[in-house]
């Protein structure tokens, strides 16, 4: 018998409408102190709505009960759940960027009654001891704005834990870490848990949770599906955990397009300062190729020299058999090559425009009328044709593109790159914070694309998307191509090992 | 290892080049004017006549560090100096204190109006300030009919060296120290760096916008004022329509000292380098011969020689950041 866990708050028959909207439903919840928690979900499943409950941002509705602090409340309010200890960091972190590390992370002191005055000594005091706290070394004196995403991270942690956090709520924290940053990351987590800290993960990515997490609990459309232990006896895996997220099985299995023989690209000996060197390999037609490493490896600016936006130093790029040299991108996009952003949101869509803009933006010059103005008639055929073609599922030409979920906001990003008739397709990073159910729509859209005669190139630095996908994947790790691998002649299991070895 | 940090940042600041900028533009000026530029004399007139403009800078400052600008301090100024004259006129009993509080109330007051209108209507503070100035400007042509005030009791217009030197480089220096010790030791100070900064951040963290809105504003405005009241001592005469125009070389002034236009980013230091800047500029080029036409002109030109440098600067730290070197095997 199990001894029972001291709750640090509990949800009982919670519920949450907005508007005609039931976003929660009787959802019952409950964290004990000092565990790592996963909540996970797809996007616009709830897990937004329960955080901004317990964080007091929002009331819920009616009958709702929670206990907190010891305390029933049918609502926590800002003050409440400040009091007691709730500490909630951002995706944005929310950290002030032109002010130093040390003020960042003592910034309390600022605005709580109870400082007199700014006091750089104590300032400084309180930062450093913090960061003494955490087992980690950071310039007090740097500009936030200088750091480096991971390290903007430890600084909102360490703000957080400035002023006597109890519950460390993190929302999707990992989605710009490298490998050795999450495990940088996930070492002060732990780290917290001796001390008794209560940490709530947000997160999408199924194997940090079962790294991470004590509990993990399964948020689907607003109603709890279960909660469960992550340890040996309860036996969670992967795929169980992904069926249960989506709400159907998702079958993980390799499904590889057969490439023609004609090369369509051609890299040789490829440099670009400190970023890669020396960088070969070919594409073929219908390829599904992929590349994979981790954030540092130098595949982003790969792309972007292949691309035409980062003008390497030296080496060859040919494209079917002629050697091209790619001033800017509009070069490449006239070579018929495609290049997908790992950042959506701030590269790859205009987030206030509606689909159809989004769409229309690469091709506006061909669907002008005869006076120079947009055909409009010509663009909604487009958009509509794209939107039944990749099944962009509840979007319509005049929505917002901001309100669209991620998995679809990709797909928007993807069709106005198809409409360029591109042959050579590169995706950096295609299934970043998008759901387990959207991800698959992705790649069966990459299927379709290779099986039509589109040469894909996969960038990714997660090892089932690049496995499923790419029959042939380039390792690179720090700038250097470490080797290709034949990923239909092994499993999962070794090409991970493959992986880990290059680094 | 980390004052060698520290040393690097301030040589490599925007302030360090500023500096080496006016060090030589002075010595250019002093060439060329075979000395006179640099005399001791010379160099105090400049700084006493430029004072009241310094000391707006420093209001300035604090506006674009909120993230903010305003356009229309240069009517508060007049407003707030036309009023102080006459009471000054009007009251027997007026004495420099009770004239320059009148004054700096006034300055308040007007900035107040600003506060509220941007914290409210959530509309760019250019636009904002741009319309207040408009306004406050017509209000008073119409209510001062374009009527010059002179003539000022003796304690006020009966001047000698040593009280203009106290007055304007007095006030100056207190305008300076103070905007130093609200922005560096001041909570208030370091909450208007975060909005500057990231001000949804700020928002989350509790600060209280609308205070800090009013507080900036309202500093504005006692800033412009102070100035008005050294403008007034040294011309002794309030004419509505004087310091008109002279925005643009208190932006300047500002600017050329590294204040960053999307805010979070200034220093007073910095504001008293671009202040320098100005006025060695427009005094060297007066003593020199130049026609005062070319004054603006010079002046813009050195601004977007500033900033095509720093953001020549910026981009070449950026390349530096993400390709320099080479990669080793």
């Amino acid at each position: 018998m199990k001894k029972m866990a001291e709750k640090f708050i509990e949800l009982h028959h919670v519920n949450k409408h907005y508007g005609g909207v039931h976003a929660l439903k009787d959802i019952d919840f409950d964290l004990n102190v000092g565990e790592v928690h996963c909540l996970v979900g797809k996007n616009g499943c709830g897990k937004s709505t329960m955080i901004k409950i317990i964080s007091g941002i929002i009331k819920p509705d009616e009958g709702s009960e929670i206990i907190l602090c010891g305390k029933k409340m049918k609502s926590v309010s800002p003050q409440i759940s400040m009091d007691c200890g709730v500490r909630v960091i951002y995706q944005d972190l929310s950290l002030f960027p032109n002010l130093t590390v040390a003020e960042n992370i003592a910034f309390n002191q600022h605005t709580d009654k109870a400082f007199k005055g700014v006091n750089w000594k104590r300032i400084n005091e309180t930062a450093k001891n913090t960061l003494d706290m955490m087992h980690i070394n950071l310039d007090l004196s740097a500009d936030v704005s200088s750091l480096s995403i991971a390290d903007r991270q430890l600084v909102a942690i360490a703000r957080a834990l400035a002023t006597n956090a109890k519950l460390l709520i993190m929302d999707e924290p990992t989605s710009s870490l490298t490998r050795k940053e999450v495990d940088g990351l996930f070492t002060i987590v732990r780290k917290l848990k001796e001390q008794g800290i209560t940490v709530i993960f947000v997160s999408h990515k199924i194997d940090e949770i079962l790294e991470i997490a004590d509990r993990i609990t399964v948020v689907r459309d607003g109603v709890k599906i279960a909660t469960y232990e992550n340890d040996e006896a309860a036996n969670i895996d992967e795929n169980k955990l992904a069926e249960i997220i989506s709400g159907h099985s998702i079958e993980y299995k390799q499904d590889f397009v057969k490439p023609e023989d004609e090369v369509v690209l051609e890299v040789k000996g490829l440099s670009s300062g400190r970023q890669y060197k020396d960088v070969s390999f070919s594409l073929r037609k219908g390829e599904v190729l992929g590349i994979i490493g981790l954030l540092g490896a130098g595949r982003t600016e790969l792309a972007l020299s292949l691309f035409g936006m980062n003008k390497p130093d030296s080496g060859e790029i040919w494209i079917k058999g002629e050697k091209v040299d790619l001033h800017n991108n509009r070069d490449a996009i006239r070579n018929h090559i495609a290049y997908l952003p790992e950042d959506r949101l701030l590269q790859g869509l205009v987030v206030d425009q509606n689909v159809e803009d989004n769409m229309s933006i690469t091709i506006i010059d061909r669907i002008k009328s005869v006076l120079g103005l947009v055909d409009l008639k010509k663009r909604r055929a487009i958009t509509e044709d794209w939107i039944k073609k990749l099944d962009i599922k509840s979007a319509e030409p005049g929505v917002s593109a901001s309100a669209m979920s991620g998995g679809n906001q990709q797909k928007i990003v993807v069709a106005k790159w198809l409409a360029t008739n591109p042959e050579i397709l590169i995706l950096d990073q295609p299934t970043n914070g998008i759901d387990v159910a959207a991800k698959d729509a992705i790649y069966k859209v990459i299927r379709d694309l290779a099986k039509s005669g589109i040469s894909v190139i996969i960038i990714s630095d997660e090892i089932p998307e690049i496995y499923y996908n790419c029959p042939r994947a380039i390792l690179m790790h720090k700038g250097h191509v470490k080797g290709e691998v034949d990923c239909s002649a092994m499993t999962e299991e070794e090409f991970s090992e493959v992986i880990v070895n290059a680094q | 290892m980390r004052s060698k940090l520290k040393e690097n940042k301030f040589f490599s600041s925007h302030e360090f080049y500023m500096s080496i900028a006016l060090i030589l533009l002075a010595v250019f000026f002093g060439i060329r004017t075979g000395g006179l530029f640099l005399t001791g004399s010379n160099l105090l007139n400049m700084v006493i006549s430029y004072s009241y403009l310094g000391i707006m800078a420093m209001g300035m400052l604090v506006v674009i560090i909120s993230g903010g600008i305003d356009i229309s301090f240069m009517v508060t100024a007049t407003i707030s100096q036309y009023i102080m004259a006459k009471f000054m006129l009007e009251f027997a009993g007026a004495n420099l204190l009770s004239a320059v509080a009148i004054s700096v109330v006034t300055g308040i007051a007007l900035g107040l109006i600003n506060a509220v209108l941007v914290h409210y209507l959530k509309a760019p503070t250019l636009i904002i300030t741009i319309a207040t100035m408009s306004i406050y400007f017509g209000l008073l042509m119409y209510l001062t009919n374009g009527v010059r005030l002179f003539s000022f009791p003796a304690w006020f217009s009966e001047k000698n060296d040593s009280k203009t030197i106290g007055i304007a480089l007095g006030f100056f220096a207190a305008a300076v120290v103070i905007t130093f010790v609200i922005m560096k030791f001041t909570k208030m100070g370091r909450k208007i760096y975060a909005i500057g900064g990231n001000i949804d951040a700020a928002k989350r963290v509790g600060i209280n916008i609308l205070l800090v809105h009013l507080f900036v504003y309202g500093y504005v405005g006692a800033m412009a004022a102070l100035g008005g009241v050294v403008h007034l001592y040294l011309v002794q005469q309030a004419a509505p329509n004087a310091l008109y125009g002279g925005e643009m070389d208190v932006i300047a002034m500002a600017v050329l000292g590294g204040v960053n236009l999307a805010g979070g980013k200034g220093s007073v230091g910095g504001t008293i380098i671009g202040m320098l800047l100005v006025a060695t500029l427009s005094n060297g080029l007066l003593l020199i011969g130049v026609s005062s036409y070319w004054q603006d002109f010079f002046i813009g030109a050195v601004i977007l020689i500033s900033f095509c440098f720093s953001g020549w600067r910026n981009i070449k730290n950026k390349e530096k950041e993400s390709k320099g070197g080479k990669l080793d095997d």
